[in-house]
């Protein structure tokens, strides 16, 4: 009995998940109005990490620029409602796009290996955000595309009451919603046939090819998912704001997500969902306490880039598999 | 015999090293249901040919063929997929899986559900995923590894992670199986228990290319073993021929002058 405790992928009881679930349920209606945002983002946070811990954790792959498939959703959503697509259409699209996107460049790209990866997908963000920014016709350029249409209907209810869907808080549950669908998503493909090969690539590539496993094919198509889940959480974002500049999506947003990811525990579902939860809390605090009269302007971002990575040093030296697993070895610790 | 009756055939495979001829116009071939070993002193290019014949390196020339069909410029995968399974000399275990889901990976070249019919879980997934528990756990216990199963694998110690990936093989149900030095670096107990589960095999039918340095290991479960010395065969015969064979004892003795004699001469 305690080996079974003792196994890694032992299953966070059904109980705690309960837990979580309401709990995260309950909780945007006793949230103020700046507060919901927050919560909006993180759950869209939640979406793109657990689509990078899968590619980190399982397939043994990294992505820098994570924050272009976000982007990519987000204009490919924003584009097509502003010109006439119906916004649950558009919404679809913005996963659809980024993948195939990611598709597209992940033949040559993930020819390569470790650092060479990662600068490569550092730079394809790069490009993204100077396209966007460059393509003014199209996209507004740095001014930013606006005018993109609410995703929920605003019900007239009679003469003079209108009831507007498109309150922050609505936003929480359609977050919640999109969230909730990929963590089932992903749980299923892990604990499957492909996840299995997955988990057996990230070791070895030869052994897993030896027994099986389309090594390549596999890589590109867990790459091509996280960058979809990339775009699903950018394209509820561009419905959420209305608005989109390339501003939106720096460098430093990917560095988030890797942060994140890693922190959480690579290659755990519900460790990406804790990762993205304390690093929000994190930037929130930290967020209050540069805004304190009498710092300078650009404190707050000073700042995160300080804690992303102090946290990720931290990570490294005390917590190399992550806060989930090693929460879990800690409870099963007394057991066995 | 027949080419048609050979589980594995390798014509004139040729494979060199900057400079060095690792390998040098090897033919071997393996009927089906026999254990062919292929032994040799250090340097005799066995690893080199059994990485050719797996398909983890390409040769410089010659062919493979499983049953008649060319397996040349296939990948691994493709080549696990029409029933060959490898154990590795390096133990190739996946970390952070348990025993039961290393060898379950085994399961992957016979079993086709994917990452759509899983996430949604389609019938697919429910009918397969049993059917590769059950194949997994019944490996398990013919590798003598079920009361393992839930350990993390790279907690054993290496006979048993050997054993396991032999389980692993055998979870593909394999037509052929390749063993590259399976018996390397275990103690004298582990090797004992591995000679009798590949006696088990044998004597069920399975068709085994087994490359080995041990010469009392191979002789004592080859039916017939080709003998290489600096990348040629220099004998191929049954086990009670070997052993006498003059060109084989000089090249372990190392007389390398006699050795050369009878290569060439047959």
């Amino acid at each position: 009995m305690t080996t079974v405790l003792r196994s890694r992928f032992l299953r966070p009881s059904s109980v705690l998940i309960a837990g979580v679930a309401l709990a995260s349920l309950l909780l945007p209606p006793l949230l103020d109005s700046g507060k919901q945002t927050v919560f909006v983002l993180f759950t869209l946070y939640v979406v793109v990490t657990v689509g990078l811990s899968l590619l980190m954790g399982l397939a043994g792959q990294i992505s820098l620029g994570q924050a272009a498939f976000y982007a990519l959703g987000a204009y490919t959503a924003g584009l097509l409602a502003k010109h006439g697509l119906p916004q649950l259409l558009a919404l679809a699209a913005a996963p659809v796009g980024s993948a195939v996107v990611a598709a597209l460049i992940g033949v040559p790209v993930l020819r390569l290996r470790g650092h060479y990866l990662a600068f490569a997908t550092l730079a394809f963000q790069l490009i993204v955000l100077t396209i966007l920014a460059e393509a003014r016709g199209i996209t507004g350029g740095d001014i930013g595309l606006g005018g993109i249409p609410p995703l929920l209907p605003v019900l007239n209810q009679g003469q003079d009451s209108e009831l507007d869907l498109n309150s922050p808080l609505v936003y929480c549950y359609v977050g919640w919603v999109v969230a909730a669908l990929v963590i089932v998503l992903t749980r299923n493909l892990v604990r499957s046939r492909p996840g299995r090969g997955l988990r057996a690539l990230a070791t070895s590539e030869i052994g897993a090819a030896a027994s099986g496993v389309a090594v390549g094919a596999d890589k590109l198509k867990v790459f091509t998912i996280s960058a979809a889940y990339a775009g699903l959480a950018g394209g509820v974002y561009a419905f959420f704001l209305e608005y989109l500049s390339p501003g939106s999506f720096p460098i430093l947003l990917s560095i988030q997500f890797i942060v994140m990811a890693t922190l959480g525990g690579l290659g755990e579902v519900w460790g990406a969902v804790l990762g993205a939860a304390v690093i929000v809390l994190l930037v929130q605090i930290l967020q209050a306490a540069a805004s304190q009269p009498g710092l300078p302007r650009q404190a707050p971002a000073i700042l995160s880039y300080a804690a992303y990575g102090g946290v990720m040093v931290l990570v490294m030296l005390f917590l190399p598999a992550g806060l989930l697993p090693a929460i879990r070895q800690r409870l099963s610790r007394p057991s066995s | 015999m027949p080419p048609s009756q050979m589980m594995l055939s390798a014509t004139d495979l040729t494979r060199c090293f900057g400079g060095v001829v690792a390998v040098n116009g090897v033919s071997l071939a393996v009927a089906r249901g026999a254990l062919h070993a292929v032994i040799g002193p250090n340097g005799a290019g066995k690893s080199t040919l059994f990485n050719l014949i797996a398909g983890l390196l390409r040769p410089d020339s010659g062919t493979v063929a499983l049953e008649g069909r060319s397996l040349d410029g296939l990948s691994p995968e493709a080549r696990a997929r029409l029933g060959t399974a490898i154990v590795f000399q390096a133990v190739r275990l996946f970390r952070g899986m348990t025993v039961l889901e290393n060898v379950m990976v085994g399961a992957h070249a016979s079993t086709h559900h994917g990452f759509v019919e899983a996430a949604l879980r389609l019938p697919r997934h429910w009918r397969e995923e049993p059917l590769i528990r059950g194949r997994a756990e019944q490996a398990l216990v013919r590798a003598g590894l079920a009361h393992l199963s839930d350990r993390a694998a790279q907690s054993l110690p290496l006979g048993q992670q050997r054993a396991v990936q032999v389980a692993r093989a055998l979870c593909s149900e394999p037509r052929l199986l390749l063993l590259d030095e399976p018996a390397s670096g275990l103690r004298s107990g582990e090797r004992e228990a591995l000679a009798r589960l590949i006696e088990e095999l044998r004597a069920e039918g399975l068709t085994m290319l087994l490359v080995e340095h041990d010469v009392a290991f191979v002789t004592r479960l080859a039916n017939r073993i080709t003998v290489m010395d600096r990348g040629r065969v220099i004998a191929e015969g049954e086990p009670a021929q070997i052993r006498q064979d003059p060109a084989v004892i000089a090249a372990y003795l190392g007389r390398p002058t006699e050795a050369k004699s009878v290569a060439s001469g047959g």
